[in-house]
């Protein structure tokens, strides 16, 4: 029989043991950008990560955080890290679509990756160095900095479930998905998202998305409006993305760089486990508002299939696109026979589970 | 050096530096590079880097579409000379009461408020309008330029109002959205509007000489009907522009943008019936707009640079930590952050007041928990003395603008004081009575 | 020589602010337009709000140099005003020097850098809709340098005024 040995191997290991460190005093002071204002758990993500870096390095790197327009507005927080006016930045990568197309694909992609999905994916099948090529081009070094699961699906006064409840409906969604609800025969508005509130409660559009629950229960969508249609296909997985300016990043001593890489993985462990479970207790509340319906089986195939046709006209036209999304799908692929191996264990609640309903 | 000290040298420099009369904007955005570069360790490429992105941003601000439009609509209704009849219907209506021509100016400004966002058209449209028919029946001049400039002055705090959409457009905070503002402002605005009335009444009633009725003749010339059809015909037009703006926004036919868009709409419609539109009309109100516009926007340019220096360098903390650090009572602070903005009230304009101290004192606002639609009401209440207060005044320069040449300078100064006393009065009164802001907001935004 | 640069720049000025200020009516055509599809016809366009947003931008951004041409941008001119011409002709000098001048002369300098970096990515709006973007960002490049221009008109204005030959 073959011989075997351990399966895998920590390949940062190599790297750690050979390490000689200069323990530096120097004391670094940056600036952190980002689109987020303080009313959103986004926000404290960013400054999530500022905290774990200015405790874990002693002080020596303090990165202070500053909200959406306090030093440049929300949607220039790339080109002011890019540039160097601010050294750090945090970011749902998907704003800056019209840099590049590709960059949508690093932070959710409807029926795309999920939270599990994005973790392995970026960390262990070349996700993150794609990011890296990506942001690098820009003069920017990146990391994975947040992954806040699943968005909710549209709040609506339109109950929709069915493929046909969706044509001509008025609803406001951003982006790849706008496209993808536009070619379904919805109406689609891409309203700015100040006036989402407002033009729900007033009948302007019928159905909105903003966030994951969590993030979307302070804006109070659930008063003016009867229905939660779910899931949120649109983002099964929220990335954010923490991004530094290369040439402030390379005058860092060696331990604040490891202390930077080492801070971002447990903001995107931390963010995670955090608004999940703000999730949970947020539906619960969201619940007792509104009516929670599910998008029937067919329908999602439907729109499975319609995103499939958005996203290979997307790859024939954008080569960047091409190479991320085939290197998610081919991950997904992957995983299949694992994801199938091990279905049937989810834990549900024990009437749950015995009433039959064994798998997600 | 310390962020304490170049907190306190920021703004000591724009103190002095704006007294030297060059342009507010510019002023702002010099003082702004000299504290960034200070801040940044000269780094100029990184400091103009950010000035850049924060004007692009600006351009693409879609809350601040509102400006040009309401600044387009007071224009075409300047020109339409719609809100001349309204004041010959009250002249005769109020005329025979004491102080009733003043009280005939602040009806009327306060029903056109509701139509224009901006003061300078009221200003000047009452300064040309009634100045003459209140000297002639012996006015005195120092009440004729109170009357004229504070009531004027509505214009930017009834709603529509472009105050609110630049307050909006600030702080990006669902409670402070343009159409929550403008309906926490309708009761503040009516309360002003009412406290004018009052006073001008209890004032020409004790001392007639101050504002004479008009003659039993001339009041005699039209009968009690003739007078009421006369009213409510020229109140027609401008109740269909309150419908336009505010009725379409409350209705939810249009976000405040598309609201503003439609208020332009109905006064070009006005304009055509009454006659006025033409290409010159047309292009005129075009040229008005562009740099009414276009001066409030270079304002928000220079603002914008100075706040964003100003809390890079970590001055928000400074001012905070001074305010809430120092354990001060919440209502003290609140005092104090109302004294800074009246005291600056007197020297800059509204909107580079709003952009210097709203980055600031907003996060302090929220940390004492106090109401943010509230305190923002409180903003812009107070903000309505720094169009009165001297030396710094927009409507008392509009008013000298058209003011006969009998009226100098410290008529006018000794006129607005007693309305700068009633603005106080009406902060008060909302301070107390917090529901006179929220109440509003609560019935149409839930 | 300098009087006649300086009337160039601002008869450019005028000129050029009188034919953009009649952007706010197309502007106003766009916003209509867009409540009517929507209310009306229940189909949103996908650029009415980047198009308004556009137009306007324009709009000011053209307006700036214009405005300054009428001496429309206001300041606290209340001890200026009462100086004798010629202090108050070096003051303006002085001011114009050391606020307006290196001010603008960056932000006109970094705005090209801007727009010049946009369009080495052909960037477009993170949209739906996504138009280019550099033609606009190329824009507010020129709207800082007509304006800078109208700031060296009002230095020559001023040089003039000092040598004492005004003409109306
Ligand atoms: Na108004
Ligand atoms: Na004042």
């Amino acid at each position: 029989a073959e011989k075997r040995g351990k399966f895998g191997s920590d390949k940062r290991h190599d790297i750690a043991k050979r390490v000689k460190f200069k323990p530096s005093n120097k004391k670094v002071r940056w600036k952190m950008v980002m689109p987020w204002s303080k009313g959103l758990l986004f926000y404290d993500i960013a400054v999530h990560f500022c905290d774990s870096v200015r405790l874990a390095s002693a002080g020596r790197l303090d990165i202070k955080p500053f909200s959406a327009g306090e030093l440049v507005p929300a949607m220039q927080t790339f080109d002011a890290v890019s540039k160097g006016s601010a050294q750090a930045g945090h970011d749902w990568p998907g704003y800056w679509k019209g840099k590049n197309e590709a960059f949508v694909a690093f932070a959710s992609v409807p029926f795309g990756l999920d939270g599990e999905g994005y973790n392995i994916w970026l960390y262990e099948k070349g996700g993150m160095e794609m990011m890296q090529e990506l942001y690098g081009r820009f003069g920017i070094y990146a990391l994975p900095g947040g992954q806040c699961g699943q968005e909710m699906g549209l709040f609506s006064n339109k109950k929709a479930t069915k493929f046909e409840d969706f044509k001509g409906m008025r609803l406001r969604t951003p982006g790849w998905y706008m496209d993808i609800m536009n070619s379904l025969g919805a109406s689609v508005s891409p309203l700015p998202g100040g006036e989402v509130y407002l033009a729900l409660e007033r009948g302007v559009i019928d159905a909105a998305e903003f966030s994951s629950p969590a993030i979307n229960y302070p804006m109070g969508f659930d008063e003016i409006t009867k229905y939660a249609i779910q899931p949120g296909v649109h983002q099964p997985g929220i990335q954010c993305a923490v991004f530094f300016n290369q040439k402030a990043y390379d005058k860092l001593p060696e331990d604040l760089r490891w202390i930077i890489d080492i801070c971002a993985r447990e903001t995107q462990l931390w963010s995670y486990n955090w608004i999940n479970s703000l999730n949970a207790e947020a539906i619960r509340k969201f619940k007792e508002k509104i009516e929670i319906v599910k998008i029937d089986k067919e329908t999602l195939i439907e729109f499975r299939k319609t995103t499939k046709q958005y996203l290979d006209s997307l790859k024939a036209k954008y080569p960047d696109v091409k190479k991320v999304l085939d290197s998610q799908e081919a991950f997904i692929a992957d995983y299949a026979e694992w994801r199938d191996a091990r279905s049937g264990a989810t834990p549900w609640p024990y009437e749950i589970y015995v009433s039959g309903k064994i798998t997600e | 050096m310390s962020a304490e000290f170049l907190t306190v040298a920021m703004f000591a420099t724009l103190i002095f530096a704006i007294t030297l009369g060059h342009p507010l904007a510019y002023t702002l955005a010099a003082v702004a590079t000299l504290f960034g570069l200070i801040d940044n360790g000269f780094d100029v490429a990184g400091l103009f880097d950010m000035f850049v992105n924060n004007c692009w941003g600006l351009m693409n601000n879609y809350v601040l579409v509102a400006i040009p439009l309401f600044i387009l609509m007071a224009q075409l209704l300047d020109r339409s000379k719609v809100s001349d009849a309204l004041f010959e219907a009250l002249y005769v209506v109020l005329g025979s009461v004491r102080g009733g021509l003043g009280l005939a100016v602040v009806v009327v400004c306060t029903v056109f408020a509701a139509t224009t966002g901006i003061i300078g058209a009221s200003v000047v449209a009452m300064g040309l309008l009634a100045t003459p028919a209140l000297l002639s029946k012996g006015y005195q001049k120092a009440m004729t330029s109170g009357i004229i400039c504070a009531a004027g002055t509505l214009g930017i705090l009834i709603p529509p109002s472009i105050m609110m959409v630049v307050y909006g457009g600030l702080t990006g905070l669902k409670e402070t959205s343009v159409g929550n503002l403008f309906a926490g402002a309708i009761f503040p605005g009516i309360i002003l509007a009412g406290l004018y009335f009052l006073y001008i009444f209890i004032r020409c009633n004790l001392n007639p000489e101050l504002g004479p009725p008009i003659s039993k003749e001339e009041a005699g010339k039209y009968t009690a009907s003739q007078k009421w059809g006369m009213t409510f015909k020229s109140l027609i037009p401008p109740l269909a522009l309150i419908l336009a703006v505010m009725g379409t926004i409350l209705a939810g036919v249009a976000t405040p943008t598309e609201a503003a868009g439609l208020g332009a709409t109905g006064s070009l419609v006005l304009a055509f019936f009454n006659k006025k539109l033409n290409w010159e009309v047309l292009k005129q109100s075009g040229f008005a707009t562009l740099k009414t516009t276009s001066m409030v926007m270079m304002l928000f340019i220079g603002g914008k640079f100075f706040s964003t220096v100003f809390l890079s360098m970590g001055g928000g903390d400074v001012v905070a930590d001074a305010l809430i650090g120092s354990g001060l009572n919440r209502w003290l602070v609140l005092f104090i952050m109302m004294f800074i903005v009246f005291m600056m009230g007197m020297f800059i304009d509204w909107a580079a007041i709003l952009l210097v101290t709203v980055p600031i004192f907003m996060p302090i606002a929220m940390e004492l928990e106090f109401n943010p639609l509230w305190f923002s009401m409180l903003m812009c209440v107070n903000l309505q003395t720094s169009f009165l207060t001297p030396p710094f005044g927009y409507a008392l320069f509009y008013f000298k603008g058209v003011a006969p040449p009998e009226y100098t300078m410290m008529h006018i100064y000794r006129g607005i004081m007693p309305f700068v006393f009633l603005q106080l009065i009406g902060l008060t009164v909302l301070c107390l009575f917090p529901e006179l802001v929220t109440w509003l907001p609560s019935i149409f935004f839930g | 020589m300098l009087s006649k640069i300086s009337k160039l720049i601002d008869t450019f000025n005028i000129k050029e602010g009188e034919v953009t200020s009649l952007l706010i009516f197309p502007l106003l055509g766009v916003v209509i337009y867009e409540v009517f599809m929507r209310y009306v016809f229940n189909a949103p366009t996908i650029w009415g709000f980047e198009v308004t947003a556009f137009l306007y931008g324009l709009h000011y951004m053209f307006g700036m140099a214009y405005t300054d041409v009428l001496d429309g941008h206001v300041k606290v001119d209340i001890f200026s005003s009462r100086m004798p011409p010629r202090p108050r002709a070096i003051l303006a000098m002085v001011t114009t020097c050391v606020f307006f001048l290196p001010v603008m002369t960056c932000m006109t300098i970094w705005s090209f850098k801007f727009a010049a970096a946009s369009i080495a990515g052909w960037e477009r709006n993170s949209t739906s809709w996504a138009p280019v973007i550099w033609p606009y960002k190329f824009i507010m490049a020129f709207t800082f340098l007509f304006l800078l221009l109208q700031g060296v008109s009002n230095l020559l204005k001023q040089i003039r005024a000092l040598a004492g030959n005004r003409d109306s």
